[in-house]
């Protein structure tokens, strides 16, 4: 609204653009109704290249920001075409604008060969996401029950307070931090193992706070989908009340496709 | 019952922007784009420039850095493809 205000009476047109969501392999033109990222109730439709077809809507061309409205709308449209179509979409990343249907042609048959090889490893592949959060105060009751160590400095120190015992803190400190990584790290690793059963790849991305000690994604085929989920269960059960489990999905395979495209002018242009 | 509720893709900002904004294929165009001059090339780069540059912004207002983790993929055919050209009509303006 504020953004338009400005530019209300300007008299030139502003660009249009076409915003793509992903690719997927479809020989007929699909139309998957209007929820086009804008707020302007674009249809999405398919632009084709043999079985290549990208999902895109016309948009204006401009610089979109991950708002909570655009970014949603942009994971909407994949979850239209994942879940409610039963395609296997290989995500664009945010923001991916093209400037006509030719150009979106163009760029399907210059990544033909690479945008079919990933399709065919992603076919019928969802992605779950597993964020795996601790209670540390808990986790310390437990590490303390656990290594006399602990116990005997955390002693020392209570009893022994008008003498420094800056050494002993130092030291009570290093092992609890010792103590704390050995048992996220085998956490972790029984949770990957009770998974690995049902899932075909996990990526392990970066922690996110002090709480979090897991923040992966798996792919899991769409026929295992059930016993993946059945295998969440066993862990919640196992760590409940120990552990926090925050689990997403189906995603498209985002995590598991990593293509970084690099446009050249082609000489001649 | 379920003991770990699943909650469905599109449910929480946090764990969409986590993977739209740099996961995915990624148009990577600015380093030899702005040698270009002005084509249509440049105006599709600026677009993806630009997001990247918000997204940087905006991951740190979260708290998220945008950690380059390292793909661990089927070894797919991920993975960069350099050289990829984009011809386009729309640009012959010269």
């Amino acid at each position: 609204m504020e953004a338009t205000a400005a530019t209300a009476h300007e008299p030139q047109r502003r660009t249009e653009g076409i915003y793509v969501y992903c690719i997927i392999e479809c020989a007929e033109p699909r139309r998957f109704g209007r929820i086009g990222i804008g707020g302007r109730g674009d249809e999405v439709y398919t632009v084709h290249h043999r079985e290549l077809a990208a999902v895109v809507s016309r948009s204006e061309l401009q610089v979109y920001d991950p708002t909570r409205e655009n970014a949603l709308t942009h994971e909407h449209v994949n979850e239209v075409v994942m879940v409610d179509n039963a395609f296997t979409p290989v995500p664009m990343s945010f923001g991916t604008l093209f400037k006509t249907e030719e150009d979106i042609v163009e760029f399907l048959k210059d990544t033909y060969d690479a945008l079919r090889d990933v399709l065919k490893k992603m076919k019928d592949k969802l992605e779950f996401g597993l964020k795996v959060n601790w209670d540390r105060d808990s986790v310390l009751a437990d590490l303390e029950r656990e290594y006399e160590e602990i116990r005997r400095l955390k002693a020392q120190i209570e009893t022994d307070r008008a003498s420094s015992t800056y050494f002993a803190r130092m030291q009570l400190g290093r092992l609890v931090e010792q103590a704390l990584a050995a048992k996220s790290e085998s956490l972790v690793r029984e949770i990957y193992e009770t998974l690995s059963e049902a899932a075909l790849a996990s990526r392990a991305n970066k922690v996110i706070g002090d709480r979090m000690i897991m923040n992966a994604a798996f792919l899991v085929e769409r026929g295992k989908a059930e016993l993946f989920d059945r295998k969440i269960q066993e862990i919640g059960r196992r760590y409940e009340g120990r552990l926090q489990f925050r689990y997403t999905g189906p995603w498209p395979p985002y995590n598991f496709v990593t293509i970084r495209l690099q446009l050249q002018p082609t000489a001649g242009v | 019952m379920a003991v770990v509720e699943r909650s469905p893709g599109g449910t929480s900002l946090i764990d969409v922007l986590d993977r739209v904004l740099d996961k995915g294929i990624i148009i990577d165009a600015w380093v030899r784009v702005s040698l270009v001059g002005i084509d249509l090339i440049t105006v599709e780069a600026r677009v993806v420039v630009a997001s990247i540059d918000t997204y940087l912004r905006y991951a740190d207002a979260l708290g998220l850095t945008p950690g380059r983790a390292t793909q661990g993929t089927l070894g797919a055919g991920a993975g960069s493809i350099d050289g990829v050209t984009s011809r386009s009509r729309a640009t012959e303006r010269a």
